[in-house]
């Protein structure tokens, strides 16, 4: 049997659980927008195991062989609205979510993927300094609260852009001359600035041994807000060559990712470039405009671990 | 310099601080890094540049670190626009994860990616790898939501605790050498080089009943061992 866990209307979830029905494979889902009804038992006598209720279905926790999570920040739900945090069902609900997180680090199940390790993604330069480890070139990056060493690396490099250190999504910025009166601002938090690359973006999802490519043609300094600077977007199927397949593969398997959405840039020179690791990857826009079957390929990835 | 990563807030971490004052001790807090000064840089091309106590330091002059916390909390980031603190107590803990990574002095404990210090374990996540190192464990059970009433069965009088720290190689408590070896193993599973044991004193022997990636440093004998688990391991990586 296979776990999944979410909320219904999440396009990556919904889409591999379109696939599992289509592949005739036995799946029960977990709504996080129920979790205020849910319950879960786990026991610890040697090795793990549990209960799990939600309003439709109970199982025992050891019947599930595989595990697709896509939580979101269940105190941001609709479900949550008007409970304060000094409710007991706030406590209740944030339980929930820990001991359910924490039973897939736990379990021997194949689970896509394992939250501590998609926790290199809370940090960037941490995982960039994985990722280089891995192999893949990275972009020069400075983290800091100092003006004068914002400059200095600004003027190493000519072009530079600020994005956030940790998982909170952020709009990948050119700096630019207006933002100098900006910097002493910088004390205040650390702050992270990379090189800029210049050359041509590719998201690649890696699915067990199946690799994925998009080449993604835009302008606009983060492609994913092509809007912002009024830029063209187009993404089109992308034959990844194969040293760069062979990469990524090792990246994402070093990472301990069953599935990765891995942003890479080739520069005028033709150097691969790795941005980031995502350990939890949106990959329907790129599977709607791309043609590509991902979510058959992590729908068959679970079946497999079932079978 | 010996860095001990806590809150102002925090009497322990203080106390530290002040034991360790012949190893220029300092506390760096939330409040050093919104100060400016720090520089870290990936690749890591040259040495970081800290901010502990108010003071810039360069990486080289740190002989260790002691992590007293596992993240900061948006609550105590005061000196920050309210509206701003939750992003701002993201970022400070993704850049702390980065920088005690990178560090390459000892850092007791190192940060695991979903804690600063050691992993971020709940009860039940010791007690598997407690049981998994050695150690007597007696069955357990954690329910969402918890009981009206307790499930676990307490003696009217509890029975006596132990506290066994491990520090590197060596451990400190009142045990015998086959809990010492459990508690190392444990160490290890859990990829910590600090660890805190707590036994539980029973007619069957020890059995487990917690473990902790922050134990209390209190007591010359762990603070000394602490110190000297630093300085021994600086000078086994050649630095200054």
């Amino acid at each position: 049997m296979i776990l999944l866990w979410g909320i219904a209307s999440d396009g990556p979830l919904s889409s591999v659980q379109a696939t599992l029905l289509r592949l005739g494979a036995g799946f029960k889902f977990v709504d996080q927008q129920d979790v205020l009804r849910c319950r879960l038992e786990l026991t610890v006598n040697g090795g793990v195991g549990g209960r799990i209720e939600t309003p439709q279905w109970s199982a025992d926790l050891n019947s599930f062989n595989a595990v697709y999570l896509r939580p979101y920040d269940v105190r941001r739900l609709p479900a949550m609205q008007g409970v304060k945090p000094t409710n007991l069902r706030w406590r209740r609900a944030l339980q929930f979510d820990d001991t359910l997180t924490c039973w897939m680090d736990m379990t021997p199940s194949f689970v896509i993927s394992r939250p501590s390790a998609m926790a290199s993604n809370n940090s960037k330069p941490y995982q960039l300094s994985l990722i280089q480890a891995a192999g893949f070139a990275v972009p020069d990056t400075l983290v800091t609260t100092d003006t004068t060493a914002a400059i200095e690396f600004w003027e190493q490099h000519g072009s530079v852009v600020y994005k956030s250190i940790s998982g909170t999504r952020s709009i990948v910025s050119r700096v630019r001359a207006e933002h100098r009166d900006r910097f002493p601002d910088l004390a205040n938090c650390p702050t992270q600035f990379q090189q800029y690359i210049e050359g041509i973006d590719y998201r690649i999802h890696v699915v067990g041994d199946e690799v994925f490519g998009c080449e993604i043609c835009s302008d606009a300094d983060d492609y994913r807000y092509p809007q912002l600077q009024g830029a063209e977007l187009q993404v089109r199927q992308y034959e990844v060559p194969p040293d760069v397949s062979q990469s990524c593969r090792f990246l994402a398997a070093s990472l301990n990712l069953p599935v990765a959405g891995l942003d890479l840039r080739r520069s005028a020179a033709g150097e691969w470039f790795c941005f980031e690791a995502n350990p939890s990857p949106a990959f329907t826009f790129y599977q709607d405009t791309s043609a590509q079957p991902i979510s058959w390929a992590i729908a068959e990835l679970l079946a497999g671990a079932v079978r | 310099m010996l860095v001990v990563v806590g809150s102002q807030h925090d009497q322990a971490a203080q106390e530290l601080v002040a034991a360790w004052t012949t190893h220029c001790a300092a506390l760096l807090t939330c409040e050093d890094l919104s100060t400016a000064g720090w520089q870290l840089r990936v690749p890591g091309r040259s040495r970081s540049q800290a901010v502990v106590s108010g003071k810039i330091i360069s990486e080289e002059d740190i002989q260790g670190v002691v992590m007293r916390r596992p993240w900061i909390i948006e609550g105590e980031l005061t000196h920050i626009t309210a509206s701003d603190r939750e992003y701002v107590a993201a970022e400070m803990n993704a850049f702390l994860l980065a920088w005690l990574t990178s560090l390459k002095c000892p850092v007791l404990n190192r940060p695991s990616g979903t804690s600063l210090c050691g992993p971020n374990w709940r009860a039940f996540q010791w007690a598997q790898a407690a049981a998994a190192a050695g150690f007597k464990v007696q069955p357990a059970k954690w329910r969402v939501p918890p009981p009206r009433t307790n499930c676990s069965k307490h003696s009217e009088e509890p029975s006596p605790l132990i506290d066994v720290t491990v520090i590197g190689k060596r451990c400190i408590g009142e045990v015998e050498l086959q809990c010492q070896e459990a508690a190392r193993r444990l160490s290890q599973r859990a990829n910590t080089i600090l660890l805190g044991v707590r036994l539980r004193r029973t007619d069957d022997g020890p059995v487990f009943a917690s473990a902790t990636a922050t134990p209390d440093l209190k007591g010359e004998e762990i603070a000394n061992a602490v110190v000297n688990y630093m300085l021994a391991n600086r000078a086994k990586s050649g630095s200054a």
